[in-house]
């Protein structure tokens, strides 16, 4: 009997000690997580950008326009035949 | 100072033996209260803690904490190449409490000018929601203003929680009208409302998560108790199309409909060997990120949803199909004069009396009457299943919403004309993309591929429908379609040997077949050295003259396959008038 309440309360205890760990762990995995976000929205943020500076016509633009490229016609063209 | 506390208290010792009787009641009588007041004590206290301990857990916890879900990010949508078509990314809405927010002017005003709005609408808004504890003013705002509306509720910290930022995603679509038709968009909620945003909406939303926290008297949250379950981000979804084709195809094809005035255009370019669709575009067009009227049927995707009578695009497959039946071989003569052919009481008419043409010739001069001969020896229901076979009348297995099946009655109630007509592409409909698939069969020996918007998709369907011989056979044909003697030399590539079939189709009215209204049509495929791309492009009623599907859809063709060998690093086989580097090789 003594050996059973020794044992409930030595369990008592844990479960609340393991609890208040676990809560522990996920405050500190809440903060992690809203850092994670944070990084995930300044990457979306920072895809858009490229996607956005990085588009066809735009690089198109730049290159006929501003660098004066064109696409080389038929008679530009040669083919190197390698092995 | 010790000495003196305990000859006190032996004093008052000494004095209680002596106390009058009256004393000693009021004494037992201050006890016994105390001794009630301790005993309700235990027994509240006992009631508390177990007999209404499941209640009052419950009203604490109501009071103080709160389930709050965790957002999941949508998942983004890339092209073949990891290039970003659509993503979410952060936005802020701005809300205010009315309740908490005195309406008189000096207080809104900061936060009107803050937002830019007038004040008066602020007032109005204000006034339309007083009773209420939380209104957007306005939602999804730049990047400038939520800051100057941040840095204002700073400033405001003394009344907590009269107005504020609310973290909300927005979905943004960097290619703009290009991908607009494919992509579909969301809604301010950030759910799939169109094209594949929406047939994809579950998989790209992936799954909130939900935690427990504790608030404050306020309601604001004070820590994380508990995670109930985990937030699952939404999948990326990998396209079978390339941004760059894409990109080519779309303005080519906008270039084309403003030249020739044309109502609507469509183009498709499929990669015949994988069924993956590299490109889909249409016109008119919109732009995602902007308004979204579906004025004059903008947001269709005219691709998938729109059918049309492929016209003279099917003489080949009826070239295939009498090749494969065995009626006609490849050495075969069709006699076409005197230029018409009738059955029943139909006639069936050539621009000009052709003579007696080989199979080549058939398809070079599109003659009407050599194909509704080739079809006529055919029993029907050979010819139905071997359209069919094609993938004609069915919808494709994409799923998109509001796609079309197309139209291809059944043999049994085929009338003569009807086997007749449906070898120059009357009498039946079909769909873009069912073109392009059906010419990605001649292009890849005869093998049916379902097309597919996903990259290396294993779900894709493979049947073959004809032999690699008789699909080779035909490409071969088809290749002096687009020569200087075919109805299309405006769709060859320079150093490509290309094959394709144009059409011109009278559109159909409730008065009959118009005469002034075309469809423009060409179907094609290359390089024939080995056969990549297959490519359909549709201009519906071009009025600034020219109509020939030669003249209008060809050029789009040539245009956009140019760009598309240079992009896929495709290999030349026609090499006729390209210098080769003379003692440059390796």
């Amino acid at each position: 009997m003594l050996v059973m309440t020794a044992l409930i309360m030595i369990s008592g205890v844990a479960v609340a000690f393991v609890k208040y760990e676990s809560r522990m762990l996920f405050t500190e995995m809440e903060k992690l997580r809203t850092y994670r976000d944070g990084l995930a929205n300044d990457w979306m943020l920072l895809q858009l950008e490229l996607a956005t500076l990085a588009r066809h016509d735009r690089v198109e633009q730049g290159a006929t326009g501003k660098l004066k490229m064109h696409m080389p016609a038929q008679n530009e063209i040669q083919v190197l035949y390698g092995k | 100072m010790k000495k003196s506390t305990r000859e006190k208290q032996q004093k008052r010792y000494m004095q209680e033996e002596n106390l009058p009787l009256d004393y000693r009641y009021r004494r037992w009588f201050v006890m016994g209260v105390f001794g009630m007041a301790a005993v309700s004590l235990v027994v509240s206290a006992v009631a508390r803690q177990v007999f209404e301990t499941d209640f009052l857990q419950k009203e604490g916890d109501r009071r103080h904490v709160g389930i709050v879900e965790m957002p999941a990010y949508r998942g983004l949508i890339k092209d073949r190449r990891g290039e970003i078509l659509a993503v979410s990314t952060p936005v802020y809405s701005v809300w205010i409490n009315p309740r908490a927010m005195p309406s008189d002017a000096r207080e809104l005003a900061p936060l009107a000018k803050a937002l830019g709005t007038k004040l008066d609408e602020l007032r109005d808004l204000h006034a339309r929601y007083s009773t209420r504890a939380f209104v957007y003013v306005k939602r999804r705002v730049d990047p400038d203003t939520a800051h100057a509306v941040e840095k204002l509720s700073k400033s405001d910290r003394k009344h907590f929680n009269r107005f504020g930022l609310q973290e909300e995603y927005r979905r943004y679509y960097p290619t703009g009208e290009v991908f607009a038709h494919v992509l579909g968009f969301t809604n301010i909620d950030d759910q799939g409302q169109e094209g594949l945003e929406l047939v994809f909406d579950e998989a790209l939303q992936g799954e909130a998560g939900r935690k427990y926290v504790v608030r404050d008297g306020k309601r604001r949250v004070v820590n994380d108790i508990e995670q109930i379950s985990p937030s699952r981000p939404g999948e990326d979804l990998e396209l079978s199309f390339d941004a760059r084709l894409q990109t080519l195809a779309y303005r080519s094809l906008k270039k084309i409909r403003a030249r020739h005035k044309a109502k609507s255009a469509s183009a498709v370019v499929l990669d015949v060997k994988s069924g993956e669709v590299l490109a889909m575009v249409n016109q008119p067009g919109f732009n995602p990120n902007g308004s979204r009227n579906n004025r004059g049927g903008r947001l269709r995707n005219r691709a998938l949803t729109d059918t049309f009578e492929p016209g003279s695009t099917m003489k080949p497959f009826i070239v295939a199909a009498g090749l494969e039946e065995d009626v006609i071989n490849l050495a075969s003569k069709i006699d076409t004069s005197p230029g018409y052919y009738s059955i029943g009481r139909d006639i069936v008419r050539d621009h000009k009396n052709n003579g007696v043409i080989d199979l080549e010739t058939l398809l070079r001069k599109s003659s009407n009457v050599a194909a509704s001969k080739v079809a006529m020896r055919m029993e029907p229901e050979e010819l139905y299943e071997f359209i069919s076979g094609l993938g004609f009348g069915a919808a494709s297995s994409l799923g998109f919403p509001g796609e079309a099946a197309g139209q291809l009655n059944d043999y049994q109630r085929w009338a003569k004309i009807d086997q007749a007509t449906l070898s120059f592409g009357y009498g039946l409909s079909v769909t873009a993309l069912q073109l392009a698939q059906a010419y990605g069969v001649l292009a890849n020996g005869g093998e049916f591929k379902s097309a597919t918007f996903f990259k290396n998709d294993e779900s894709v369907l493979s049947r073959r429908v004809m032999s690699k011989e008789t699909a080779d056979a035909v490409l071969n044909m088809l290749e002096s379609v687009v020569t200087e003697e075919g109805t299309a030399p405006q769709a060859a590539v320079a150093g490509f040997r290309m094959a394709g079939k144009t059409g011109t189709v009278k559109k159909y009215s409730a008065e009959g077949y118009a005469d002034d209204r075309y469809r423009s049509v060409f179907a094609g495929v290359g390089p024939l050295g080995d056969p990549k791309f297959a490519m359909v492009v549709v201009v519906d009623e071009p009025t600034a003259g020219k109509f020939y599907g030669g003249d209008v859809a060809a050029p789009v063709f040539s245009e956009v396959m140019a760009g598309g060998m240079r992009l896929f690093n495709v290999v030349p086989d026609a090499l006729d008038g390209v210098q080769l580097a003379s003692g440059g090789a390796q």
